[in-house]
């Protein structure tokens, strides 16, 4: 539509509207109904000329001024940006979605779930005897939580070796965070009579052997700990961290009976 | 049968809609890529919560290595120091969440510690050169000098191999308690020992036998104290 008329008509009535891509759409909805009443108008009235229905039109559409202020209303120009903005933001995270699964084999969502025990099935295999335990011990350092509520005290009357299994807790406040591996790798155990129990194996790290043991949810990973006890007396232990300074120390004392 | 239909939203709908659908998308593909921190010192600051450690502070970086996104760093915490490296994560062309490790800590309440920057990765860039760096000097030091002494065995081009010793020296001011040192390769001999001092193990030379000591002084020149160690 190329009439002069409605072509100022319309600038008039756009004109308000800042958002430049709002003030193009709105103006061909605008247009686009312009023509169908000019049409409309022609058939119901055959005599009428084209220009007398567009004339008609305009004075039926009402004032452009006016029509104007309301749209620029309804129309505002920061909503359009954000508008875009939003858009963008999502185009954004979809191209890197994309890339990313495209381009990286490590990719998981939720932590995966370890292989239920069967590191603690082969290490308690080693015991003829197996007893539950009842454990207490919580300590908090830093942002995560360490807890323990139960094991299981093994024994070997035949070889003389004994050892407990204890399932640690580790809460932490922020989602899917874990304890770095370091932690696990220098931790040892200090019996009830303060003596630090000896890795079984010359050369080998200290005495505490550890596995991974999945998840609780995003706040909590489980790891199960064996503990070897030289001294068949022991009825309590001392997890002890130290590495460069980092105090943790959770006292763990237990007593046979189920949970 | 009726035919579902989606509601229509208004403009406020939609960008409601696709912030929160950007966000939701991010925070996945985070905590899928295993929380990767955003900055290097943000991935050191994880690490040493994650070890329980208390906050440090991050003395020195440098960019390179034998991956294309390694920062080196240099941190110092109240009981500990240590070198460590921040690798950026290969995210689809590589975006931001770093993950960090240590490469050598020690504790700052025994003797004077000595501490190297790198691996061997980090040598090419470097132009043949070790930064090292001792986060506990005595008290009162002010400046120090580290003399590594290197016994080499070098493959020569007739497969004879030869030996010999080879002394490397740097010196340092004490900047925030931190002496760092640069021990500078000055001949390709030289460098193939100072690669192999680094862990290097595709060079020429074989390194057979390597100590260090460093020796301190007072602002004003007077002895401050003295280590000395084994590096290989």
């Amino acid at each position: 539509m190329d009439d002069k008329a409605f072509q100022s008509w319309l600038d008039e009535a756009v004109k308000g509207i800042v958002f430049r891509p709002d003030r193009a759409a709105v103006r061909q909805e605008l247009a686009d109904h312009l023509e169908d009443k000019s049409r409309d108008l022609a058939r119901i009235f055959p005599n009428m000329t084209p220009q007398e229905a567009e004339e008609r039109t305009l004075e039926q559409m009402g004032d452009p001024a006016e029509i104007g202020r309301q749209l620029a209303r309804i129309h505002r120009p920061w909503l359009g940006w954000l508008w875009r903005v939003s858009q963008l933001l999502l185009a954004a995270a979809l191209l890197w979605a994309a890339l990313l699964l495209a381009d990286y084999s490590g990719y998981r969502l939720w932590p995966e779930q370890a292989a239920d025990s069967q590191w603690t099935a082969e290490q308690r295999a080693e015991f003829s005897q197996h007893r539950p335990l009842v454990c207490l011990a919580e300590q908090t350092v830093g942002q995560y939580t360490l807890r323990v509520r139960s094991g299981e005290l093994w024994s070997d009357p035949v070889r003389g070796s004994q050892a407990v299994y204890l399932r640690l807790e580790v809460r932490a406040d922020r989602p899917w965070a874990e304890l770095n591996q370091a932690v696990w790798d220098r931790l040892y155990a200090v019996d009830d009579r303060g003596n630090t129990i000896p890795a079984q194996k010359e050369g080998t790290a200290p005495a505490v052997a550890w596995e991974q043991a999945g998840t609780g949810g995003p706040f909590r990973s489980r790891i199960d700990l064996v503990v070897p006890l030289p001294d068949p007396a022991t009825a309590g232990v001392t997890l002890t961290y130290d590495w460069l300074g980092a105090e943790l120390a959770l006292p763990i004392s237990w007593k046979e009976g189920a949970v | 049968m009726r035919s579902f239909h989606l509601p229509r939203l208004s403009r406020r709908g939609k960008i409601a809609r696709n912030l929160a659908l950007a966000a939701a998308l991010v925070l996945a593909l985070w905590v899928g890529t295993e929380r990767g921190s955003w900055t290097v010192n943000g991935a050191l600051r994880r690490m040493e919560q994650d070890l329980l450690l208390g906050p440090g502070q991050t003395i020195y970086t440098q960019r390179g290595g034998s991956l294309e996104n390694e920062t080196w760093a240099m941190v110092l915490g109240d009981s500990y120091a240590y070198t460590g490296v921040v690798q950026g994560r290969d995210l689809g062309r590589s975006f931001w969440s770093k993950t960090a490790s240590v490469y050598q800590a020690i504790s700052l309440e025994g003797e004077p510690g000595l501490l190297s920057l790198s691996s061997w990765g980090l040598l090419g860039q470097q132009q043949e050169s070790w930064r090292l760096f001792c986060p506990n000097g005595p008290e009162g030091a002010g400046s120090a000098v580290l003399t590594v002494s290197a016994r080499c065995r070098w493959e020569q081009e007739d497969g004879k191999p030869r030996e010999g010793t080879l002394r490397f020296q740097g010196t340092a001011q004490a900047q925030n308690g931190v002496f760092a040192f640069v021990l500078q390769a000055d001949t390709s001999e030289e460098a193939s020992a100072l690669f192999a001092l680094m862990g290097g193990l595709t060079g020429n030379c074989e390194v057979l036998q390597a100590d260090y000591q460093m020796d301190f002084t007072t602002p004003s020149g007077a002895p401050a104290g003295h280590a000395e160690g084994v590096l290989i």
